[in-house]
């Protein structure tokens, strides 16, 4: 299943969303622009259906509330709304999901439009007569409760498939150093990487470290083996051999591995995990610029290995990453910050983006330029 | 009104693009390239080839391209130009055509005027000249920032690009350089009238 467009409204600094997603997008803007946010739809997607989950912690714990989530831009029309249309392929299906919500008086997050549609066929739509007479309901996605999604389901489980990462080494390597979400599962910045590592199936995990350490040696070629085992106290490390001159190669945990090896690996460990769609946060981080123009490669070079169809959205600032002729104009969007908010733009609907393209020019020769900062010469200090 | 983007070889280079554009009245749009001469030479074609909606202003310096002169350039690189693709020769580097306003550039760099070369365009190698006149600058700021530090083997000193474009942006009289340039002088007149066809 696949993301294949999403629309929003007022989330965050975008003031109206409508773009088309394939099942690889690179996301690309200045700073500030709103790549994390718009990468974060998807994540309150996941956050209103994991368990422990739905609408409140969503907006109020996890976003700071409706008026710290909604647009600076939104005038008339307040509601924040979030449409996505999602295609599965394998069943020739075609599911929407449309949340709005706004707030209550209690500021407390409220929906007012709720509609869930399989093949154009209306299978929700709230507010409905119960919603009228008992308006408490109207505190809660139908998403979050098993009763009220049994004829959707399969879009509740795609949403609860979406995983977010952006792995930190130093997180990585002392999580205690760090303090803790609250909830110790599927923490994005790695604070329990190592343990989700540990827990995995023993057959799995030496598979996955197997073509990983293969796949790693290309970038580290002094690294001779990679294994994950508990020290006396329990906790996890993980452990790499690298060969130097003496004769037994020597043994590292993650407190010695470099900032790029700890990501690589993280990166490489993610694609083997899960099949929902994946969010990667700058995955160029740390690495070395041949690696980094060759990510696309290793990412859809896993997928395949594992026989894996599954939608990844990057965001990145890496002109490397986007230097090559097999990235399509409909795999890109470039964020372009305005007076109204951000804009998402696609090559698809700039004419002269696509001349440029179809004339042989790559994204990175296209997009990144027209994604720089404007005025940088303002970065320029006046001495 | 009529916007142009820009293929330049770096940043003084865009700031020169940008400042001339705007005199002729054209609207900068996006600015490309900054990645050197290989990267336009590389380029170039497809860039050109996507010019057909919109107006394009390319410029590179005529000593990084290792020929002679500009319609060899031109030749080479670009047998087909598109008519939107202006694409201009600096003769024969971006700072012969700083150096070209000679009043202005010795009053940024702090120097006597009788420092400053006449014939800017048969330089041999215009950026250390103006870097050789920068080391004589009254000003220490000036000496230690354009010049590169005594003991190493960097060919720039480390704000010289900013300052530059600095001097591009603020002081930079296009009037008085063109006089002493003829390769600005006809990229003006150009630029004038790819302006007149809009």
């Amino acid at each position: 299943m696949q993301i294949s467009r999403l629309q929003a409204k007022n989330w965050k600094n975008f003031r109206k969303v409508d773009v088309n997603l394939s099942y690889r997008l690179f996301l690309v803007g200045p700073n500030a622009s709103g790549k994390s946010n718009f990468l974060d739809i998807f994540r309150f997607l996941r956050d209103l259906c994991v368990s422990g989950g739905g609408l409140q912690q969503a907006v109020d714990v996890r976003r700071g509330g409706v008026s710290a989530l909604r647009c600076l831009a939104a005038r008339k029309d307040p509601d924040i709304t979030v449409d996505v249309e999602i295609k599965d392929d394998r069943n020739d299906e075609t599911w929407t999901y449309h949340l709005s919500f706004s707030q209550d008086r209690n500021r407390k997050p409220i929906i007012r439009k709720e509609v869930v549609t399989r093949n154009g066929k209306t299978l929700l739509s709230r507010p409905d007569d119960a919603d009228k007479k008992d308006a408490l309901r109207l505190t809660e996605t139908a998403l979050e409760q098993t009763v009220a999604n049994k004829d959707f389901r399969p879009v509740v489980q795609f949403f609860q498939s979406v995983s977010y990462r952006h792995l930190i080494p130093q997180a990585m390597r002392d999580p205690q150093d760090f303090s803790s979400s609250g909830k110790n599962e599927d923490d994005p910045f790695g604070r329990d990487f190592l343990q989700r590592v540990e827990n995995t199936l023993e057959r799995t995990k030496n598979s996955r470290l197997n073509k990983i350490q293969a796949a790693m040696k290309v970038a580290v070629p002094q690294l001779e083996k990679l294994e994950v085992s508990r020290d006396n106290y329990g906790v996890p490390h993980l452990i790499g051999s690298y060969s130097h001159w003496r004769p037994n190669a020597s043994k590292q945990t993650e407190a010695q591995f470099s900032d790029g090896t700890l990501r690589l690996f993280g990166l490489l460990w993610t694609l083997f995990e899960g099949n929902g769609p994946l969010l990667l946060e700058e995955p160029e981080l740390s690495l070395h610029s041949e690696i980094v123009s060759h990510l696309p490669q290793i990412i859809e070079k896993v997928l395949r290995l594992r026989g894996v169809r599954r939608q990844v959205l990057i965001s990145t600032h890496a002109a490397d990453m986007l230097d090559q002729d097999s990235i399509g104009p409909e795999e890109v969007l470039w964020l372009e910050p305005s007076a109204e908010g951000t804009l998402v733009k696609s090559p698809l609907k700039d004419k002269e983006a696509l001349l440029q393209l179809k004339a042989g020019l790559t994204v990175a020769d296209v997009v990144m330029p027209k994604s720089s900062p404007k005025n940088i010469d303002q970065l320029v200090l006046n001495l | 009104m009529a916007f142009i983007n820009f293929l330049v070889e770096g940043r003084i280079d865009e700031a020169v693009a940008i400042k001339l554009a705007s005199s002729a009245g054209f609207e900068p749009g996006t600015c490309f390239g900054k990645k050197g001469m290989s990267y336009i030479k590389k380029k170039i074609t497809g860039f050109n080839l996507s010019a057909q909606g919109s107006l394009f202003f390319a410029l590179v310096d005529l000593m990084d391209t290792s020929l002679t002169c500009p319609a060899e350039v031109l030749s080479q690189w670009l047998p087909h130009r598109n008519p939107n693709m202006m694409f201009r020769v600096v003769v024969k580097e971006i700072e012969s055509w700083l150096l070209a306003d000679r009043q202005g550039i010795a009053e940024f760099l702090h120097v006597n005027s009788a420092f400053i070369p006449h014939a800017v365009e048969t330089l041999d190698d215009p950026k250390q000249t103006l870097i050789q006149i920068a080391r004589r600058s009254r000003r220490k700021f000036i000496r230690e920032t354009l010049a590169p530090a005594a003991g190493t083997t960097a060919r720039e000193g480390i704000l010289y690009n900013d300052e530059m474009t600095r001097f591009v942006q603020d002081h930079w009289n296009t009037e008085e350089a063109r006089l002493n340039s003829p390769s600005l002088d006809q990229c003006i007149i150009r630029l004038n009238e790819l302006k007149g066809k809009q």
